[in-house]
């Protein structure tokens, strides 16, 4: 029953996507069938807990020579990759010419760490030690309101692309994307998905590089969208089964409204929350959330449909996952917390690709 | 610097707490007030229906035509969401407990 109010609801999230003209792939992750990725304590790196060096939950991070760039709100810090020893801060925020504002999406250019900066529409660089390399300004110095940009995508031989911030429908369009031809800073809104609240997670975006597009997913929704200049479409459905939100809820247009079901206290346990997506040969990885707390790393093989759940945690579940993680390499890396003790920095702890296959 | 953090991740939690019932919601300045008054701030006990006259803004405020906020919310495990807005002439960007753009001549 529940299946197919979701089936039915699906069809009706797409719906008011835009046109469907043949049936959705679809990723079944079946929850409870998730294998437990068991953490080795004495492999877990602890990003140093200092007055100096506190952040929040990782947001995005690079892998820079023998340094974790790790981007928390509004900080951006380095961090030893074998120790967790604070390093230094890459940049900080403020007013001045070398300070940024607000760190859109983050990025590694060589050895240089680059970011959007979404209040300023400039590009940062810097080195790890923190050497201010300038600013630039991609997209000009003024925006209109239907497409402010607040992060910066490349894809090499088609273009850039900006997400852009919401304008409360105080302008007649608000595309959730825009286009820009390399050079250029005249903005083409992509159709398919225009931006309908204020509110949205750090991630949300993949640069799929292989097949030219985005990769796009928005919170509490189980769709995955391809992004091309030409428009935004489904891709997958992520179907959680009896797990799933019920349609009904991932339609609803305020992310706090999902939110506010997704957190309310039921017997009933919910699986939804697609973060980190990213790509690898023939794989699609991605992090979800379950409403008991508890989050998980999926792999679906695209040849196979395959699909493989894991659970990275210590068998006490005394250290766990959070849901952010970073393919580099071979490797994903993935941030997990001390759940006995909140207040200090979050851990590092590094996983081959293989044992989520 | 540890309690300061501590007290700026409470603060962050209060704010994400409203957010979590007021964000994108409520736009409509024709909304009309449907609780009894709870906060002194808003008066207010059901925060979807604050009406946009009587968002506070933490960021933003009049003149500005953008503004981004970034609390810590709960969904499931702790995941921080934010927030902004960018504003069309004739309205300035709010951002509180919700993100907004209000009219100007809403002060």
């Amino acid at each position: 029953m529940r299946l197919s109010a979701s089936l039915v609801g699906s069809a009706l999230l797409l719906a008011s996507c835009g046109p469907t003209k043949a049936p959705l792939p679809t990723i079944p992750v079946d929850v409870d069938k998730a294998g437990l990725i068991s953490i080795d304590t004495s492999r877990l790196v602890e990003l140093e807990t200092s007055d100096s060096s506190m952040i929040y939950d990782v947001s995005s991070f690079e892998l820079c020579g023998d340094r974790f760039i790790v981007h928390s709100r509004n900080y951006l810090r380095s961090f030893d990759i074998r120790t967790g020893r604070f390093t230094g801060n890459v940049a900080r925020s403020g007013k001045n010419y070398d300070e940024f504002s607000y760190i859109g999406n983050l990025w590694l250019e060589g050895d240089t760490i680059v970011f959007f900066d979404t209040n300023n529409g400039a590009i940062f660089s810097y080195a790890t030690d923190g050497t201010f390399y300038g600013r630039t300004y991609p997209f000009g110095m003024s925006f209109s309101p239907e497409e402010k940009p607040r992060q910066y995508y490349t894809i090499p031989e088609v273009g850039v692309f900006s997400t852009n911030l919401s304008n409360d429908h105080t302008a007649p369009r608000n595309p959730r994307y825009s286009f820009y031809h390399f050079g250029d800073t005249v903005p083409h809104p992509v159709d398919g998905r225009e931006i309908c609240e204020p509110t949205f997670l750090s991630d949300g975006t993949f640069e799929d590089v292989a097949n030219k597009r985005l990769l796009s997913w928005e919170p509490l929704r189980d769709t995955v969208f391809a992004v091309t200049r030409e428009g935004v479409a489904p891709l997958y459905h992520v179907d959680f089964g009896e797990l799933a939100l019920p349609a009904e809820v991932q339609a609803m247009p305020y992310s706090a409204d999902r939110i506010k079901y997704f957190n309310r206290k039921s017997t009933h346990r919910y699986a939804s929350l697609i973060r980190y997506l990213q790509t690898k040969n023939d794989n699609i990885y991605f992090a979800f959330a379950c409403s008991d707390e508890k989050n998980y790393l999926v792999c679906y093989n695209i040849p196979t449909q395959s699909t493989t759940v894991r659970h990275v945690a210590s068998p006490d579940e005394g250290f766990s996952q959070t849901t952010f993680f970073k393919i580099t390499g071979d490797s994903a890396f993935v941030e997990v917390r001390d759940r006995n003790n909140l207040l200090s920095n979050p851990y590092l702890y590094q996983i081959a690709l293989a044992d989520l296959q | 610097m540890k309690r300061s953090i501590l007290r700026l991740a409470l603060g962050a939690m209060v704010i994400s707490t409203y957010i979590s019932f007021t964000a994108c919601s409520g736009m409509d300045s024709a909304n009309e007030a449907q609780g009894t008054a709870t906060t002194p701030e808003t008066n207010y006990d059901d925060r979807m229906e604050i009406p946009l006259k009587d968002l506070t803004c933490y960021n933003g405020g009049p003149n500005s035509t953008s503004c981004k906020i970034e609390p810590g919310i709960k969904i499931g495990d702790m995941v921080s969401i934010g927030c902004g807005v960018t504003c069309e002439e004739g309205y300035y960007a709010c951002c509180g407990v919700r993100c907004a753009c209000k009219p100007d001549d809403m002060k």
